[in-house]
């Protein structure tokens, strides 16, 4: 029995944090290649190449300044290096770089080989909607793939702050195995079977964010946030289940880490709610609100909420999801923000 | 037949509710358009209580500012509010219930029903058990009662802001009737019929509110935080079937407004300007975070808790010792490690800072 390799596909500040974490783990577990290679993107740093920084001072002195990796994660500039003989790839990179990567790696990934994602987003599918990331990740490489989802941020795990994360994997051992590798004492797991709602909760609760954000620009008490934050995630529940029903999500995933408590963060802090805010405080055009408070950075719950007003609208399903309906009609100034608050009258669930 | 509604409570929650009611029934087929309210033989200015509503409209004592309507008849005669009543809505501290059910339970009609707005339990430390608001009215009058619980004030509904409740009944029919005489463009009510659940879930989201008051006060992060809170839930619904086993109880019921939607309260950035008449609920993560914030000299719960001005203040610390109580009676202190936590920092038998301790081998996690 050969020992099991497991390697890191990205290195930005979560993909570091995840190196730490599954670096320490794997030392304990006789039945693994005790390096874990670690995909860094090589380039330079005060004249020397980030690999070699991380590779001898054993930080990533670029992404996660201060925080010390264990010595046998290795960083290597080279994907294919990294994903070859893998048994577990840990993917968790910037999802505009992700297709191209998986292309690159496809020709040196093992067929038994199973991936797990962390990235937090979706992408666009061909005929206009959302696509999982990790339905690109099967497409590409024909593997299984995980999903680890939750609130939790990379400085705070890194910093050891205790905070947990759902991992969804409709498989009993690949899911104990993940478990080994990613749980800490302050990085607490919970596997579920759920693949496709752990990863959307992750997607769809920006669209909530903005709303949240909308409501508190408005002046609104904090009771009218939580009912609208509760009604945006029972508009999250009605949406995987009407789009994704034959993939079996579950009741029980939407009170996990992935569901109620990362919709809670976003809408309490981040960069979606502080949109929202902007949305209801002035009257720009949401481009130019993005270039004077994110630097020109998109938030994720507009453009998601477009892609899923697209679907909902193709199907006629718009006066279900008022929440939803309502946060791409102002992102795309479509109404006067004041108005937000008329658009849940008669929310489906009060009726 | 027209059915009448009487409103037994004239708080500030009291009054929001009888305003509702009446705006409601004013021009109801279904309902008789006045709305019978029991108010306290109490005085104001030389003028008794019942005088400044019925001649005034107004309650200046527990909501000044606010202008009930015509159609409310206020009384401090008991008998004659409850009598012809169908349906009695039961707006005080759970403290004062046993006292107005006995007092009331002879002159109720034949099938007239009960809905509580009670939010809060019955602790019976002397028989290590807690008990229900809803069913202490149940077995005292042999009626049926219905309870009503959310994330929302007196001080919205009065307001118009727009906020959500939950009801909990197990008869549908009598369910759609009370959300016919409540809901209002700005408060909107969705029907379960986990009973059990929403009158649990509006009370021990306190002991939950203490632990997210700790993470506060300790400068925990948001997503600590968050953990802690979702945990506190799981706890929550786990503690409906422990204490309250074949009652029906249903584990999504803590996605209601009388679950989450309280919980996301836990997550505000903006408590420490609690309103007067506000959410008092919102004091237990007040309690948490003085607990917390003070290293050198830990206060004690009593003085934190005696210097809350609100005699019906909810007190989280004294349901996190009833339910340890219970648990630990039956060996099930290893199940809950949360509110046992909670428990034993409002104690002073652990530190605030073990919380976090605490939770590193949750069942949850396992």
């Amino acid at each position: 029995m050969s020992l099991r390799r497991v390697s890191v596909i990205g290195s930005g500040n979560w993909g570091s944090t995840i190196a730490k974490i599954v670096g320490n783990n794997i030392k304990k577990f006789p039945e693994y290649v005790p390096e874990v290679r670690m995909w860094v993107f090589e380039e330079l740093v005060n004249g020397r190449k980030l690999t070699e920084i991380i590779n001898t001072s054993h930080e990533n002195v670029k992404y996660l300044p201060n925080v010390k990796l264990p010595e046998n994660v290795v960083a290597d500039p080279d994907v294919k290096s990294v994903a070859r003989d893998a048994d577990v790839l840990i993917i968790v990179m910037p999802h505009q770089f992700l297709n191209r990567t998986l292309a690159e790696m496809k020709p040196v990934v093992k067929p038994t080989s199973y991936a797990i994602s962390l990235m937090k987003g979706l992408a666009l599918s061909d005929d206009h909607g959302i696509k999982l990331l990790t339905d690109c990740i099967r497409d590409v490489l024909s593997i299984p793939c995980a999903v680890l989802m939750g609130a939790n941020l990379a400085t705070e795990v890194s910093q050891e702050n205790y905070c947990e994360a759902t991992i969804g994997i409709d498989n009993p051992k690949m899911g104990s195995e993940l478990k080994k590798l990613f749980q800490t004492d302050y990085f607490r797991i919970v596997v579920i079977k759920d693949e496709v709602a752990t990863e959307l909760c992750g997607a769809l609760k920006n669209i909530v964010a903005v709303a949240a954000g909308v409501i508190e620009g408005l002046g609104y008490g904090d009771n009218t946030k939580a009912a609208v934050i509760r009604l945006g995630f029972m508009e999250m529940k009605s949406f995987i289940y009407q789009f994704f029903a034959d993939r079996h999500p579950q009741e029980g995933t939407f009170l996990e880490s992935c569901g109620v408590a990362d919709l809670i963060t976003t809408c309490y802090g981040g960069r979606n709610k502080q949109m929202g805010i902007a949305l209801a405080t002035t009257n720009e055009p949401l481009a130019q609100l993005e270039k004077e408070r994110l630097h020109g950075q998109s938030a994720q719950g507009p453009l998601t909420a477009a892609e899923v007003y697209a679907m909902l609208e193709r199907k006629g399903l718009l006066e279900k999801y008022p929440i939803f309906t309502a946060v791409h009609k102002l992102c795309t100034r479509q109404f006067d923000p004041k108005n937000f608050i008329c658009c849940l009258a008669n929310h489906p669930e009060h009726r | 037949m027209t059915k009448r509604v009487s409103v037994l409570g004239c708080g500030s929650w009291g009054t929001a509710i009888v305003k509702a009611v009446a705006d409601n029934v004013v021009s109801s087929d279904e309902f008789y358009s006045k709305v019978y309210w029991y108010v306290r033989d109490e005085e104001y200015e030389d003028r008794s209580l019942t005088s400044w509503i019925n001649q005034d409209h107004t309650n200046p004592i527990y909501l000044p500012k606010l202008k009930l309507p015509m159609n409310i008849i206020a009384s401090s005669e008991i008998r004659k509010v409850v009598e012809n009543a169908d349906i009695l809505m039961v707006a005080y501290p759970p403290c004062y219930i046993i006292r107005l059910v006995n007092h009331v339970k002879e002159f109720i009609k034949e099938n007239a029903y009960f809905v509580s707005f009670c939010k809060g339990l019955i602790l019976c430390p002397e028989e290590n058990r807690i008990r229900l608001v809803s069913d202490l009215i149940r077995e005292q009058t042999g009626k049926r009662c219905l309870v009503v619980i959310g994330a929302t004030t007196a001080l919205e509904v009065v307001g118009e802001q727009f906020t959500e409740a939950t009801i909990g009944s197990k008869s549908l029919e009598c369910g759609r009737e009370v959300k016919r005489l409540l809901q209002t463009d700005y408060m909107k009510l969705v029907i379960t019929q986990d009973d059990v659940g929403v009158e649990l879930c509006g009370s021990l989201k306190n002991v939950v509110a203490i632990a997210a008051g700790i993470c506060d006060g300790l400068q925990l992060g948001d997503n600590t935080k968050a953990a802690v809170i979702r945990i506190g839930f799981w706890e929550v619904s786990e503690l409906m079937n422990e204490l309250f086993p074949d009652r029906g109880t249903n584990y999504l019921t803590i996605e209601q407004s009388c679950g989450i939607a309280e919980l996301f309260m836990c997550m505000s950035h903006k408590l420490d300007d609690i309103s007067d008449i506000g959410d008092l609920d919102l004091l237990n993560i007040s309690v948490g975070r003085r607990l917390s914030n003070n290293d050198t000299n830990r206060p004690s719960i009593r003085s934190i808790t005696d210097k809350i001005p609100y005699r019906t203040f909810v007190d989280g610390a004294e349901y996190a010792k009833q339910i340890y109580n219970i648990l630990a009676d039956r060996r099930r202190t290893g199940h809950f490690p949360l509110f046992v936590a909670v428990h034993r920092i409002c104690q002073n038998e652990i530190k605030p800072q073990e919380l976090i301790a605490c939770l590193q081998s949750h069942p949850i996690h396992a």
